[in-house]
Protein backbone atom coordinates (compact mmCIF):
# COMPACT_ATOMS: atom_id res chain seq x y z
CA UNK A 1 0.00 0.00 0.00
CA UNK A 2 1.28 3.46 -0.83
CA UNK A 3 0.02 6.94 0.01
CA UNK A 4 -0.95 9.63 -2.51
CA UNK A 5 2.62 10.32 -3.62
CA UNK A 6 3.73 6.72 -3.67
CA UNK A 7 5.40 6.41 -0.25
CA UNK A 8 4.93 2.85 1.05
CA UNK A 9 2.82 2.61 4.22
CA UNK A 10 5.63 0.83 6.06
CA UNK A 11 8.20 3.54 5.25
CA UNK A 12 10.27 4.86 8.15
CA UNK A 13 9.22 8.50 7.91
CA UNK A 14 8.50 9.46 11.47
CA UNK A 15 7.93 7.74 14.82
CA UNK A 16 4.41 7.91 16.20
CA UNK A 17 3.50 7.51 19.85
CA UNK A 18 0.37 5.98 21.32
CA UNK A 19 0.50 7.68 24.71
CA UNK A 20 -2.23 5.49 26.22
CA UNK A 21 -0.10 2.39 25.55
CA UNK A 22 3.08 3.87 27.05
CA UNK A 23 3.84 2.73 30.60
CA UNK A 24 6.77 5.17 31.09
CA UNK A 25 9.08 2.17 31.46
CA UNK A 26 12.01 4.27 30.10
CA UNK A 27 13.35 1.42 27.96
CA UNK A 28 13.30 3.51 24.77
CA UNK A 29 14.88 6.49 26.56
CA UNK A 30 17.76 4.36 27.89
CA UNK A 31 18.41 2.40 24.71
CA UNK A 32 18.25 5.29 22.24
CA UNK A 33 21.87 5.68 21.04
CA UNK A 34 21.30 9.35 20.18
CA UNK A 35 19.83 10.24 23.61
CA UNK A 36 17.04 12.04 21.79
CA UNK A 37 13.99 10.70 23.67
CA UNK A 38 13.00 12.29 26.96
CA UNK A 39 10.02 11.55 29.15
CA UNK A 40 8.54 12.69 32.42
CA UNK A 41 6.00 10.79 34.43
CA UNK A 42 4.55 10.59 37.90
CA UNK A 43 3.01 7.75 39.90
CA UNK A 44 -0.66 7.66 40.78
CA UNK A 45 -2.62 5.22 42.89
CA UNK A 46 -5.70 3.76 41.31
CA UNK A 47 -8.24 1.58 43.05
CA UNK A 48 -10.02 -0.79 40.79
CA UNK A 49 -13.45 -2.05 41.74
CA UNK A 50 -13.15 -5.31 43.67
CA UNK A 51 -9.40 -4.85 44.28
CA UNK A 52 -8.23 -5.03 47.86
CA UNK A 53 -5.37 -2.58 47.55
CA UNK A 54 -4.80 0.41 45.28
CA UNK A 55 -2.39 -0.11 42.39
CA UNK A 56 0.40 2.31 41.48
CA UNK A 57 0.47 3.32 37.85
CA UNK A 58 2.78 5.66 35.97
CA UNK A 59 1.14 8.59 34.28
CA UNK A 60 2.95 10.13 31.33
CA UNK A 61 3.44 13.89 31.70
CA UNK A 62 5.78 14.60 28.81
CA UNK A 63 7.34 12.60 26.01
CA UNK A 64 9.58 14.18 23.38
CA UNK A 65 11.62 12.93 20.45
CA UNK A 66 14.19 15.30 18.99
CA UNK A 67 14.16 14.45 15.29
CA UNK A 68 17.15 16.73 14.83
CA UNK A 69 19.23 14.16 16.71
CA UNK A 70 17.33 10.96 15.85
CA UNK A 71 19.18 8.74 13.38
CA UNK A 72 16.14 6.64 12.52
CA UNK A 73 17.73 3.43 13.76
CA UNK A 74 14.40 2.10 14.97
CA UNK A 75 15.79 0.67 18.20
CA UNK A 76 13.10 2.43 20.25
CA UNK A 77 10.32 1.05 18.03
CA UNK A 78 11.77 -2.46 18.21
CA UNK A 79 12.32 -2.46 21.95
CA UNK A 80 9.11 -0.90 23.25
CA UNK A 81 7.42 -3.82 25.04
CA UNK A 82 3.99 -2.20 24.74
CA UNK A 83 3.98 -1.25 21.03
CA UNK A 84 3.57 2.39 22.01
CA UNK A 85 6.01 3.48 19.28
CA UNK A 86 5.49 2.77 15.60
CA UNK A 87 6.88 3.92 12.28
CA UNK A 88 4.65 6.07 10.10
CA UNK A 89 5.40 7.07 6.51
CA UNK A 90 4.88 10.81 7.12
CA UNK A 91 7.95 12.86 6.29
CA UNK A 92 6.64 16.42 5.93
CA UNK A 93 7.76 17.83 9.27
CA UNK A 94 10.65 20.07 8.30
CA UNK A 95 11.20 23.00 10.67
CA UNK A 96 12.77 26.41 10.42
CA UNK A 97 14.88 25.90 13.54
CA UNK A 98 16.37 22.90 15.37
CA UNK A 99 13.90 23.29 18.24
CA UNK A 100 11.07 22.82 15.75
CA UNK A 101 12.16 19.22 15.31
CA UNK A 102 11.54 18.43 18.97
CA UNK A 103 8.10 16.85 19.01
CA UNK A 104 5.95 16.36 22.07
CA UNK A 105 3.05 14.05 22.86
CA UNK A 106 0.52 15.90 20.70
CA UNK A 107 2.62 15.90 17.56
CA UNK A 108 3.89 12.36 18.08
CA UNK A 109 0.33 11.14 18.58
CA UNK A 110 -0.90 12.86 15.43
CA UNK A 111 1.23 10.83 12.99
CA UNK A 112 -0.61 8.25 10.97
CA UNK A 113 -3.99 9.38 12.24
CA UNK A 114 -4.93 11.65 9.31
CA UNK A 115 -4.22 8.93 6.79
CA UNK A 116 -6.03 6.10 8.56
CA UNK B 1 34.85 -12.07 4.44
CA UNK B 2 38.53 -12.91 3.94
CA UNK B 3 41.13 -11.92 6.50
CA UNK B 4 44.30 -10.54 4.98
CA UNK B 5 47.66 -9.93 6.61
CA UNK B 6 48.18 -6.15 6.87
CA UNK B 7 51.50 -6.45 5.02
CA UNK B 8 49.72 -8.01 2.01
CA UNK B 9 46.65 -5.70 2.03
CA UNK B 10 47.59 -3.44 -0.91
CA UNK B 11 48.97 -6.35 -2.98
CA UNK B 12 45.72 -8.23 -2.54
CA UNK B 13 43.72 -5.36 -4.02
CA UNK B 14 46.13 -4.97 -6.94
CA UNK B 15 45.53 -8.62 -7.69
CA UNK B 16 41.75 -8.26 -7.39
CA UNK B 17 41.77 -5.35 -9.84
CA UNK B 18 43.79 -7.44 -12.28
CA UNK B 19 41.19 -10.21 -11.90
CA UNK B 20 38.36 -7.91 -13.02
CA UNK B 21 37.16 -6.45 -9.70
CA UNK B 22 36.97 -2.98 -11.20
CA UNK B 23 34.29 -1.50 -8.97
CA UNK B 24 35.35 -0.16 -5.57
CA UNK B 25 32.39 -0.25 -3.19
CA UNK B 26 33.54 0.95 0.22
CA UNK B 27 36.23 0.92 2.88
CA UNK B 28 35.78 1.53 6.56
CA UNK B 29 36.94 0.30 9.95
CA UNK B 30 35.33 -1.04 13.04
CA UNK B 31 36.37 -1.67 16.59
CA UNK B 32 35.77 -5.05 18.15
CA UNK B 33 37.17 -6.09 21.54
CA UNK B 34 39.40 -2.99 21.51
CA UNK B 35 40.97 -4.03 18.20
CA UNK B 36 40.63 -2.15 14.97
CA UNK B 37 39.91 -3.86 11.71
CA UNK B 38 39.84 -2.22 8.27
CA UNK B 39 37.36 -3.73 5.83
CA UNK B 40 36.85 -3.04 2.14
CA UNK B 41 34.65 -4.44 -0.62
CA UNK B 42 35.19 -4.54 -4.35
CA UNK B 43 32.98 -5.93 -7.10
CA UNK B 44 33.53 -7.59 -10.45
CA UNK B 45 30.84 -5.95 -12.63
CA UNK B 46 31.12 -8.69 -15.29
CA UNK B 47 30.14 -11.67 -13.18
CA UNK B 48 28.59 -9.65 -10.30
CA UNK B 49 30.89 -11.29 -7.77
CA UNK B 50 32.21 -9.33 -4.83
CA UNK B 51 35.05 -9.66 -2.36
CA UNK B 52 34.93 -8.41 1.20
CA UNK B 53 38.36 -8.21 2.77
CA UNK B 54 39.41 -7.42 6.32
CA UNK B 55 42.72 -6.77 8.00
CA UNK B 56 43.49 -6.48 11.67
CA UNK B 57 45.42 -3.32 12.51
CA UNK B 58 48.48 -3.75 14.70
CA UNK B 59 47.74 -1.41 17.65
CA UNK B 60 51.42 -0.44 17.92
CA UNK B 61 51.67 0.66 14.29
CA UNK B 62 48.09 1.78 13.74
CA UNK B 63 48.75 1.77 10.02
CA UNK B 64 48.00 -0.03 6.78
CA UNK B 65 49.05 0.68 3.19
CA UNK B 66 46.64 2.82 1.18
CA UNK B 67 44.84 1.10 -1.69
CA UNK B 68 44.02 4.44 -3.35
CA UNK B 69 46.68 3.92 -6.03
CA UNK B 70 44.79 0.85 -7.16
CA UNK B 71 41.28 2.14 -6.49
CA UNK B 72 41.12 5.93 -6.75
CA UNK B 73 37.66 5.97 -5.20
CA UNK B 74 39.18 4.70 -1.98
CA UNK B 75 40.72 8.12 -1.21
CA UNK B 76 37.52 9.50 0.30
CA UNK B 77 36.96 6.38 2.39
CA UNK B 78 40.53 6.25 3.64
CA UNK B 79 40.44 9.95 4.57
CA UNK B 80 37.26 9.36 6.51
CA UNK B 81 38.56 6.20 8.19
CA UNK B 82 41.79 7.99 9.09
CA UNK B 83 40.10 10.91 10.80
CA UNK B 84 37.36 8.87 12.46
CA UNK B 85 39.45 5.93 13.74
CA UNK B 86 42.96 7.40 13.84
CA UNK B 87 44.32 4.81 11.39
CA UNK B 88 47.26 5.93 9.26
CA UNK B 89 47.07 4.99 5.58
CA UNK B 90 50.62 4.74 4.28
CA UNK B 91 50.89 6.39 0.87
CA UNK B 92 47.57 8.21 0.98
CA UNK B 93 48.30 11.42 -0.90
CA UNK B 94 45.39 13.47 0.40
CA UNK B 95 45.41 13.73 4.18
CA UNK B 96 43.03 16.67 4.58
CA UNK B 97 40.27 16.00 7.12
CA UNK B 98 36.85 15.53 5.59
CA UNK B 99 34.37 16.09 8.38
CA UNK B 100 36.44 17.15 11.37
CA UNK B 101 37.77 20.69 11.48
CA UNK B 102 41.02 19.55 12.98
CA UNK B 103 42.60 16.19 13.68
CA UNK B 104 43.50 17.18 17.24
CA UNK B 105 41.96 15.13 20.00
CA UNK B 106 40.84 11.53 20.17
CA UNK B 107 39.28 10.02 17.00
CA UNK B 108 35.50 10.19 17.48
CA UNK B 109 34.64 6.65 16.34
CA UNK B 110 36.82 4.96 18.95
CA UNK B 111 34.74 3.58 21.81
CA UNK B 112 37.18 5.12 24.30
CA UNK B 113 36.42 8.61 23.00
CA UNK B 114 33.84 10.46 25.02
CA UNK B 115 32.08 12.84 22.66
CA UNK B 116 31.64 16.46 23.69
CA UNK B 117 27.88 16.08 23.20
CA UNK B 118 27.92 13.36 25.86
CA UNK B 119 29.54 15.75 28.34
CA UNK B 120 27.21 18.66 27.66
CA UNK B 121 23.90 16.91 27.96
CA UNK B 122 22.85 14.72 30.88
CA UNK B 123 21.72 11.23 29.94
CA UNK B 124 17.92 11.34 29.74
CA UNK B 125 17.70 7.70 30.87
CA UNK B 126 19.31 8.21 34.31
CA UNK B 127 17.02 6.63 36.93
CA UNK B 128 16.28 8.94 39.83
CA UNK B 129 16.89 6.37 42.57
CA UNK B 130 20.25 4.87 41.50
CA UNK B 131 23.25 5.51 39.27
CA UNK B 132 23.19 3.63 36.00
CA UNK B 133 25.68 3.67 33.19
CA UNK B 134 24.38 4.75 29.78
CA UNK B 135 24.87 2.14 27.06
CA UNK B 136 27.88 2.55 24.81
CA UNK B 137 29.90 5.09 26.78
CA UNK B 138 33.30 4.56 28.38
CA UNK B 139 33.23 2.72 31.70
CA UNK B 140 34.81 5.49 33.74
CA UNK B 141 32.44 8.08 32.33
CA UNK B 142 29.64 9.35 34.49
CA UNK B 143 27.93 12.67 34.39
CA UNK B 144 28.55 14.47 37.68
S1 LIG C 1 14.95 5.75 16.01
FE1 LIG C 1 16.87 5.40 17.14
S2 LIG C 1 17.77 7.45 17.36
FE2 LIG C 1 15.60 7.74 16.80
S3 LIG C 1 14.53 7.95 18.73
FE3 LIG C 1 14.44 5.79 18.18
S4 LIG C 1 16.22 4.86 19.22
FE4 LIG C 1 16.53 7.08 19.19
S1 LIG D 1 9.57 1.75 25.67
FE1 LIG D 1 7.43 2.07 25.05
S2 LIG D 1 6.26 1.91 26.95
FE2 LIG D 1 8.42 2.18 27.54
S3 LIG D 1 8.62 4.41 27.82
FE3 LIG D 1 9.20 3.97 25.71
S4 LIG D 1 7.30 4.25 24.54
FE4 LIG D 1 6.71 4.10 26.68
Amino acid sequence: MTNSIGIPAQAHGVIALTASACTSCMICVRECPAWCIELESHDEEVTEPGARRPRTVSVLDAFTIDFGLCMYCGICVDLCPFDALAWQPDFDYAAGSPSGLVQGINELESWGKSRE
Amino acid sequence: MRNIDTALWADEFRELLARGFHFFDFLTAYERDSQLEVIARVVNPENKQSQLLATLIDPNRGAVTSIAITYRGAVWHERETAEMFGIYFVGLVDERPLLRRSLLGSPPMLKSTVLAARMLKPWPGQPSHRKQQPIGVAEDWLQV
